[in-house]
């Protein structure tokens, strides 16, 4: 029998009368002690003392134990129960802690049920339990939990726990009662509510981990048990109500908190070595994926709360090893035996997996997720969008794996930044060192790089990577904003998809058409503010006035001039786009809002062009060409057919045929869509046709310029469409339910479908970690040339020809589809990419190449060597042959042309690059032999000049420190430097100005009367400086103008 | 009528449109810049060009051997040409002879006066254009002269040649660039085609001749047509042919191989008499099957039917005059060789001259692949010794009169007698030169006011001495 004598601080008369108890024979029935622990308890909690005062059972005790409760409990507990013991403790230290209690206060009790003080037992709810005990030999034994309010309705019936401890139900919460759960099982957990627990097995165990305050104790105990040897068992036939009514009485936030640190504590607790070196890798990246998930969807503090638990258990490890060693102690099963009881995987993600993440209010049973389906398909969430976001950003991850941290291949258009200095020096120049030099003022890029690399505090490569394979997800971020305003989950989700699944950014790696990447990082916030510029639904809340016109165009000049920066034709490409929006809002009927958009578009590009003065007045100035505009994207037709652009290829790799998927998701909404979901999608379906029809009339060469790669060019057009699929779900949600049911519902199914299997290809390509990015580059393949002894014999200049997209840097045009460019080394940096607005001086080369092509020299050689030519690479590709990267033939005539050449001798390095080094080359500076002097200095024809002359000897005069300055000792007589002739350019030897003149007609000559330590260098134009310190106020102003904006909007 | 009917029909017909222009797609045509092969046959480059170089790939320069090589500069322009010989005898360094040549006049460079080898060959550079360059090749066999290259290239190809008993066959290859040059040789028989193991990845160092005795890699058979294709690099070939008298044939022949395959192929001379035969040597070094035809166009105008020959792929065929029976025997002729399907092909002429014939010896050219209003001939010059003809094939359709001019010390030497020649459609006219004029040595520029095919024939004239030479000119730009 057990004893319950008051305990010594409680007086003779807190002793509630005793009543209630049936009249039992008390020495059949062994001793149970109810032991309820209580702290603040709401109204409730006479009922559920009445209704252990019901209690069939015949020899009961009760336990009250107030945990420092603000209004004593003692009297409501004699008013209900006046046979019940009433301790009073003085303080709240959780369920655990205060249950323990009864260790010292009761003596010859058989059982202890441990009991919340919001729980109602139904009358023979104990009885049930004590003699399932004994029918079991059960340590712990726990009932069926019914609803408070609903007892119709179950809550727990058991549970179980994964391997990291999280719960896992053993019903559907809410599902009705009708005994199909009322087999006496095994369980992992009792949950709490009422337990009953064997007291000499809760006396072997020290009761509740006294350091679990709230939350995760049933867990312990439990799992404690087990270890030691006992069931636990769950007897259904004993039904319990709960009112569960703790989460009134604790905030979200401390219960995620609690739960986090205690299972993680019962996890280091219970589990042996072996078992706990498998887990805790495992519990470590869930937690990992759990808190990414929590910032990713804007719960910062759940991340801090998941992450604080590790922390917390850290600082308690030394609580953990005691423990670690009472469980030894205790310990008669082993842990693969405990853990047959475990559910397999993890509970979180299963229970994610359900929708039953997130809170009891939002769980329903299978029953109600069948009569809520149509509702929930239908109601806008965000759980698809952040598994759109997991998703894509695993793809992501997992594609770019062998990209991220390493050095990218130097390819196309993605050549290595030089270093900040060097870029803002090459900005400020005034003297452009591209092709054979030109004085004019130098691209902003080079400005923009500058600044942004000071900012990544001279990490160039990371700054490329940056700006690179940055570029991929800032255009996800971009569809996300663009698609903010239609407020659907779904829609973003799909919106985020399609434009994640379009190839152009991976065959833009491929290709290394950085270019592309920009637009692609772009093209959404362009088109999301030429949406927004007109201001109607859904970008303007209904009564919200409109933005005003200037800060629209402040706001896209801005974005238009930074992407100008890099390929000046954008400027013209947005006001296409923008036109594009207007015809189709002409067809959708919203024309006044898409002109709008027009006007602003043309804004911006006027102030992109004036914030590039005074560069833009370079470009646009007679004499510039055409190439100039193209910035660093190479200029060239590339044909694709019609069926590959309309999936988004580009040429680089035909595209899949799934790819097809992704424009049916992009038709939906013009079949279901209504109202402002039609005229959208007519708008983007338009910018998409536009973009189609451009890259086709490119590739067939109908206009009189070539254009940008067709990669590019089909940007604006995926954006487009990735939007039209976002548009695709809101009219799903907002417009199929006005239609019967017909063709439109299977439309919308084959949509939906078609969003996820657009994807698969990209998914796919991801397995090769680098999105077919070649694993190598010229620039290793032609490294000879920049070793020191090779540089030490004097500047030599490398001549590529080829392909302009196999360039590695911005060059002229030799052919329609053949171009040219002079790189200063084998390894040319993102100065070099830039070409020069206009021919110039680089003219010549074009002469000496059409004098070979005609047959009218076998000495070509001769011909680039007061040019600084030393080799001539004709690439096919952009990447060396074991690459695999896509060849682009060179012209069987200008490899017969180069291999006639008596003075060119043919280096094999690469299939995919035929290499000559140039037998008559001459340094760029060089110490003119005395029978070249009068040649140079004389009225001839440039090459009729040098066709007889052998300068292959002649030595260097000086070799560059720095850009635009070199050193060296020159001897008296005539330095020839081979850039373009300008006032700026100035030889001092032993500080005594040398004489320049023009040599060959473009070039300078400096005469040096005595020999000596000379240095050469250009000196930039007054002018220029305030053209360039105009250039940065123009910026500022503009940042400033748009930031204020910005302000002005959100206050 | 809703919006949505418009603007799907708008964007499906859009859509429509762009793929149906796509059906049909151009043709995509692959960049082109600069020439493939310079020219399919020697030819003088511009008067404005920069420079003109040369390769003499056969020669040899030793008193004990019996060689000796030279090289005639001819310079048609009205500009007196600077330039160098570079002798090539396999030393690390040529030999560099610097050299002028007058306006229209010309110049003979004799190797050994620079070097003293067994093998010899030639790179002349000069400073302009309106230049042509032959070599002339004396052995103990004979004495031949043929034009250098003006370029070189990885292919070359000839459609005759023997390795009979009494015959010696030796390639000539050359590589005059910095690089070295990898190729391999393949020939057709009539026992069909053989690659020798030993001549395949055949190298040729830079700036060295290599010389090949087909006579000891080829089956003894009577026709030979030989492929080179270079693996890399550029190279330019030779052949020597010449015969020890024991088949009753004599003489040498030295030619140069013809870079590329042509469709059409013209041979301005063409006659057979007892004991001289003349056959045409079709070869077709492609992998596909040819269809050529050989038109023979006799002096007195009539236009037999054309023979058509058939030529399997890496195949040769060979046809004979006398066989052929479109042409009468004594009756002078030309013949032009066309494809009929436009697979290229390579044609060759050869006169093979025993007695009874009046003169003895063996030629075989190959033909010509372009027409043109001015030949520079840089060699010859009627004398005792030597007699030389002129023919000129008129291939076009119109009437062209042709002057005969000789290049004399800075001075245009218009021959008495050879001014204004008339030659109407498909006519040939054959000159005599030494009835105009004697004087050796002598080069002669043709100008026609039509496009025509010029050859010049050298006979060796005296007791003891055979040889048959029969080359074509060298077209001027």
């Amino acid at each position: 029998m057990a004893s319950l004598d008051p305990p010594p601080s409680q007086p003779e008369d807190q002793r509630a009368p005793s009543g209630g108890a049936a009249s039992v024979d008390l020495a059949q029935a062994p001793p149970v002690v109810a032991v309820v622990v209580t702290h603040d308890p709401g109204p409730w909690l006479e009922e559920a003392l009445a209704s252990l005062g019901a209690q069939d059972y015949p020899n009961l005790s009760v336990l009250v134990i107030d945990a420092d409760s603000t209004e004593p409990v003692l009297p409501r507990v004699a008013a209900v129960l006046p046979a019940a013991y009433v301790r009073r403790i003085p303080s709240n230290p959780g369920f655990g802690a205060a249950a323990n209690e009864v260790l010292e206060l009761v003596d010859g009790a058989s059982f202890y049920a441990m009991c919340h003080d919001d729980v109602r037992l139904d009358p023979d709810a104990l009885r049930q339990l004590v003699e399932e005990a004994f029918r079991s030999n059960a340590g712990v034994v726990g009932p069926k939990l019914v609803s408070w309010d609903a007892p119709a309705s179950l809550l727990q019936v058991g549970q179980s726990a994964d391997k990291t401890g999280v719960a896992s139900p053993l019903v559907e919460r809410e599902e009705l009662d009708q005994e199909q759960h009322d087999a006496v099982r095994d369980v992992f957990t009792i949950p709490g509510g009422c337990t009953l627990v064997r007291s000499d097995l809760f006396e072997v165990l020290h009761g509740y981990d006294p350091a679990i305050t709230f939350l995760g104790e049933d867990l312990d105990l439990c799992w404690r048990a087990q270890i030691a040897g006992a069931r636990v068992v769950v007897a259904p036939a004993a039904r319990v109500g709960h009112r569960e009514a703790l989460p009134g009485r604790r905030p979200v936030d401390d219960r995620r908190q609690l739960l986090a640190r205690h299972r993680l504590r019962t996890v280091l607790t219970c589990y042996g070595p072996f078992h706990l070196a498998r887990v805790l890798p495992w519990a470590a990246a869930l937690t990992l994926v759990e808190a990414a998930y929590a910032v990713v969807t804007g719960h910062t503090r759940q991340a801090g709360d998941v992450l604080g638990a590790w922390s917390w258990n850290l600082r308690r490890l030394g609580e953990v090893r005691v423990r670690r060693r009472a469980v030894r102690a205790s310990r008669s099963l082993p842990d693969g035996e405990v853990r047959r009881l475990q559910v397999r995987g993890s509970a979180r993600i299963n229970a994610y997996v359900r929708g039953e993440l997130g809170g009891v209010a939002q769980v329903r049973s299978l029953a109600g997720y069948g009569r809520e389906l149509t509702g929930s398909l239908t109601a806008s969430s965000r759980r698809p969008a952040v598994l759109a976001w997991l998703a894509v950003a695993f793809v992501l991850l997992v594609g770019s794996r062998d990209l991220l941290g390493e050095p990218l291949p130097a390819i196309g258009s993605i050549v290595p930044l030089s270093g900040p200095v060097d870029l803002l020096r090459s900005w400020s120049a005034g003297f452009r060192d591209a092709g054979l030099g030109a004085v004019a003022p130098s691209p902003t890029g080079f400005g923009l790089l500058g600044l942004a690399g000071i900012g990544a505090l001279g990490q160039m490569g990371g700054l490329q990577q940056l700006l690179v394979l940055g570029m991929v997800p800032l255009g996800l971020l971009g569809m996300w904003r663009l698609t903010r305003p239609l407020d659907s989950g779904r829609a973003r989700a799909a919106g985020l998809i399609v434009y994640a699944a379009v190839p152009l950014p991976y065959d833009a790696l491929a290709e290394g058409s950085w270019p592309t990447l920009l637009l692609y990082g772009a093209a959404p916030w362009i088109l999301a503010r030429l949406l927004a510029a007109g201001a109607e639904e859904p970008f303007l809340e209904p009564d919200a006035p409109r933005r005003p016109i200037w800060r629209s165009i402040a706001s896209l000049g801005l974005l238009v001039a930074l992407l100008g920066a890099f390929v000046p034709l954008l400027a013209l490409l947005v006001p296409l786009v923008s036109v594009a929006l207007l015809l189709g809002a002409v067809v959708g009927g919203r024309p006044a809002a898409a002109l709008r958009g027009v006007l602003v578009a043309l804004g911006a590009s006027v102030v992109a062009v004036i914030v590039h003065v005074p560069w833009s007045v370079d470009l646009l100035l007679p004499g510039s060409t055409w190439w100039g505009l193209g910035g660093i994207a190479a200029l060239a037709p590339d044909r694709v057919p019609v069926t590959e652009l309309l999936r988004f290829g580009s040429g680089t790799a035909a595209p899949s045929l799934l790819g097809w998927a992704t424009v049916a998701a992009a038709a939906l909404p013009l079949l279901i869509g209504k109202a402002w979901r039609l005229s959208l999608a007519v708008q983007v379906w338009s910018v998409a046709l536009g973009s189609w029809g451009l890259a086709y009339v490119a590739g067939l060469e109908l206009l009189p310029v070539p254009l940008p790669p067709v990669s590019l060019l089909l940007v604006p057009g995926a954006a487009g469409l990735a939007f039209a699929a976002a548009l695709g779900l809101v009219a799903f949600e907002q417009d199929l339910r006005g239609y019967r049911f017909g063709w439109r519902q299977v439309a919308s199914i084959v949509a939906g479908a078609a969003v996820f299997i657009g994807a698969l290809p990209t998914v796919l390509a991801a397995f090769d970690g680098r999105w077919s990015t070649p694993d190598a580059d010229f620039a290793g393949t032609l490294g000879f040339i920049d070793e020191p002894e090779a540089v030490v014999e004097g500047e030599g200049r490398v001549l590529w020809i080829g392909h302009p997209a196999s360039l590695p840097v911005g060059g002229q045009r030799l052919t329609d589809d053949l171009g040219f460019a002079l790189a200063s080394s084998g390894a040319p940096d993102i100065t070099e990419r830039w070409a020069l607005p206009g021919p110039g001086a680089t003219r010549l080369v074009v002469d000496a190449l059409e004098l070979a092509a005609a047959g009218r020299t076998d000495r070509l050689g001769r011909l680039l060597a007061p040019l600084g030519v030393r080799y001539l690479a004709l690439p096919s590709s952009v990447a060396p042959d074991r690459t695999g990267a896509a060849r682009r033939p060179i012209p069987d005539g200008l490899l017969a042309t180069t291999g006639r050449q008596l003075d060119l001798e043919a280096i094999d390095v690469d299939p995919a690059v035929s290499l000559y080094e140039n037998a008559a080359w001459a340094p760029v500076a060089v110490v003119l032999p005395e029978g070249a002097v009068d040649a140079f200095g004389g009225e001839r024809p440039i090459f009729e000049a040098v066709a007889p002359l052998d300068l292959a000897d002649a030595p260097a005069a000086v070799r560059p420190t720095r850009h635009l300055r070199a050193e060296g000792e020159v001897p008296a007589g005539t330095v020839y430097l081979a850039e373009a002739a300008a006032d700026g350019w100035e030889l001092r030897v032993d500080g005594e100005v040398a004489p320049r003149s023009q040599a060959l007609g473009w070039a300078s000559s400096f005469e040096v009367a005595e020999g000596g330590e000379a240095t050469l260098r250009y000196r930039t134009d007054p002018l220029h400086w305030l053209a360039v310190a105009a250039q940065l106020a123009l910026w500022s102003a503009l940042v400033v103008v748009v930031a204020t904006g910005r302000l002005r909007s959100r206050t | 009528m809703s919006r949505r009917i418009p603007a799907i029909v708008i964007i499906c017909g859009a859509l429509i449109a762009l793929v149906v222009a796509d059906l049909d797609p151009p043709t995509e045509e692959r960049p082109a810049f600069g020439l493939v092969t310079a020219s399919p046959m020697p030819s003088a480059d511009a008067t404005d060009a920069l420079s003109s170089t040369w390769f003499c790939a056969a020669g040899g320069a030793s008193e004990d051997e019996g060689t000796a090589v030279a090289v005639i500069v001819a310079n048609a322009s009205a500009t007196d040409r600077t330039g160098t010989v570079a002798w090539h005898t396999g030393a690390a360094v040529p030999t560099i002879i610097p050299i002028e040549v007058p306006a229209l006049g010309s110049v003979e460079v004799d190797a050994a006066d620079a070097v003293s080898a067994g093998v010899v060959s030639a790179v002349v550079e000069l400073d302009g254009g309106e230049v042509g360059v032959e070599h002339r090749l004396r052995t103990e066999r004979g004495i031949d002269v043929a034009p250098c290259a003006s370029s070189a290239s990885p292919t070359w190809y000839f459609a005759n040649g023997t390795t009979a008993r009494d015959a010696s066959q030796r390639l000539v290859l050359f590589n005059p660039f910095a690089d070295d040059a990898v190729v391999d040789l393949s020939f057709s028989t009539s026992e069909g085609r053989d690659e020798p193991a030993a001549l395949q990845g055949f190298p040729i160092p830079s700036g060295t001749t290599r010389v090949v005795e087909l006579t000891e890699v080829v089956r003894r058979r009577d026709v030979t047509a030989t492929s080179v294709v270079a693996r890399r690099g550029r190279i330019v070939v030779d052949r020597v042919q010449s015969f020890d008298g024991s088949e009753e044939r004599t003489g040498l022949a030295l030619t140069l191989g013809a870079p590329a395959p042509a469709e059409v192929w013209t041979f301005p001379e063409g006659y057979y008499t007892a004991g001289l035969t003349e056959r045409w040597h079709l070869y077709n070094p492609s992998d596909v099957e040819a269809l050529a035809s050989l038109e023979i166009t006799p002096g007195d105008g009539t236009l037999p039917e054309p023979v058509d020959l058939t030529i399997p792929p890496f195949g040769q065929v060979t046809v004979e005059a006398a066989e052929l029976g479109r042409v009468e025997p004594n009756v002078g002729h030309h013949s032009t060789v066309r494809s009929l399907d436009g697979v290229a092909i390579v044609a060759e002429r050869s006169l093979d001259a025993r007695a009874p014939a009046p003169r003895q010896g063996w030629a075989s050219a190959l033909g010509s692949p372009l027409t043109a209003r001015s030949w520079l001939l840089p060699a010859g010059g009627p004398s005792e010794e030597l007699d030389q003809y002129i023919v000129i094939a008129n291939t076009g359709a119109e009437p062209v009169t042709v002057d005969i001019v000789g290049l004399v010390g800075g001075q245009r030497l218009d021959i008495e007698g050879l001014q204004g020649l008339e030659l109407g459609p498909a006519e040939r006219q054959v000159v005599r030169l030494g009835n105009s004029i004697e004087r050796s040595p002598l080069s002669v520029l043709v100008e026609a006011s039509g496009p025509v095919v010029v050859e010049r024939n050298l006979y060796q004239v005296g007791p003891d001495v055979d040889g048959v030479s029969s080359v074509l000119g060298i077209p001027l730009a």
